[in-house]
């Protein structure tokens, strides 16, 4: 599977406005992030599938990549740094939703949660079916999965980005790719 | 049927990065749980990948950039005087820790300088001449104090005999016949 959804490009960045953000240089930074914010924001907009929530999430992932941009070594891109963030961020909404873990009682949730016939049309229920199929992912596994499909990263990109081997990316996803499996299965409707 | 465990996460790998070896194939020829297994793998892949292709095209407020380097400055506000605050408790945390190293070892060198016996009394060497009393009283040792608090106490012992009283308070003349100055 190569083609893996929307095209990515890494929007470039001066050097010395990276070195004047890491100095706490607060316009620099505003400079640096504003060609991200758009993309940030949609991606946010997938997770939480609300504006005002999406606002909100890619406000707290800048404020924590302002407070933490001195440990950004460059070995991934910026924009994968920032969807990192995001996740972490992001992880926090879902703890406050549901239970974290994936057992056989959430699938059965899972399954039981059809949409009725009066909800929205077949596109908007499947997006919703496998946003929720990662919400219910374990945090670890979700990271790997949505930077590998939805930030459209390598392996190695993926590793960079949190600080762990390709071993265990690789582990990570394919353990995140059985659950989801598992999942759809259990759901039982082949879109 | 289920497909083999040594394969699946093969399986998966492969169907995501989107090459299959020559070993993989075979087995995938002859195994057919192992085929059904690769093909739901790829349906799980493929649905995330047209979502992902599909997010909706969305822009960002005008207002998040402003948003976020208001809440920045206010953060960096609060880190500098965290940051001050915290040097001002540090200094602080030295300058009592000095004061209280100064006091043990002042202690200390009381409690050893009243320790040491003394063969003649302080004072006594002090008397020398060109000597002066003030310098001689600003001798901060233990057995100088001692020494003198003794000489104190046999000069209020003279003086009560002088009047007549002992030192337990016994009168050994009658009241009268004391001349007060």
């Amino acid at each position: 599977m190569q083609s893996l959804g929307a095209t990515f490009v890494e929007l470039s960045y001066s050097p010395d406005v990276l070195a004047r953000a890491q100095a706490q240089d607060a316009d620099a930074f505003c400079d640096l992030c504003r060609p991200y914010e758009h993309r940030l924001f949609r991606q946010a907009v997938a997770l939480c599938r609300d504006e005002t929530a999406a606002e909100d999430l890619v406000q707290e992932t800048l404020i924590e990549a302002w407070k933490s941009l001195h440990r950004f070594n460059g070995r991934c891109r910026l924009f994968t740094w920032f969807c990192s963030i995001m996740l972490h961020r992001y992880q926090k909404v879902i703890r406050r939703r549901r239970p974290m873990s994936v057992n056989d009682e959430t699938f059965h949730s899972l399954a039981d949660d059809r949409p009725t016939p009066a909800a929205n049309t077949e596109a908007t229920d499947r997006d919703l079916w496998l946003q929720r199929c990662l919400d219910h992912l374990p945090h670890k596994q979700r990271q790997v999965v949505y930077l590998r499909f939805y930030v459209e990263n390598s392996m190695e990109e993926i590793a960079a980005a949190l600080g762990c081997s390709v071993g265990t990316v690789k582990s990570r996803l394919f353990n995140g790719l059985e659950n989801l499996r598992k999942m759809r299965r259990l759901r039982q409707l082949d879109f | 049927m289920k497909p083999c465990r040594e394969y699946k996460e093969r399986i998966a790998l492969a169907v995501l990065e989107g090459e299959r070896r020559s070993e993989l194939r075979q087995h995938l020829q002859n195994c057919v749980a192992c085929r059904a297994y690769a093909e739901e793998m790829e349906r799980v892949c493929s649905e995330h990948s047209q979502r992902a292709a599909a997010l909706p095209e969305i822009e960002a407020p005008r207002r998040l950039n402003a948003r976020v380097r208001d809440a920045i400055t206010r953060s960096e506000g609060s880190l500098c005087c965290g940051i001050e605050i915290r040097a001002s408790l540090r200094r602080l945390l030295q300058a009592m820790g000095i004061a209280a190293a100064a006091a043990i070892i002042v202690v200390m060198l009381m409690q050893r300088s009243s320790r040491e016996p003394t063969s003649s009394p302080p004072m006594a060497e002090a008397t020398t001449p060109g000597v002066s009393e003030t310098t001689r009283l600003a001798e901060p040792t233990f057995a100088a104090y001692h020494h003198r608090l003794a000489r104190s106490v046999e000069e209020l012992e003279a003086s009560l005999k002088e009047y007549g009283v002992a030192s337990d308070g016994e009168v050994l003349k009658a009241s009268s016949a004391i001349d007060l100055p």
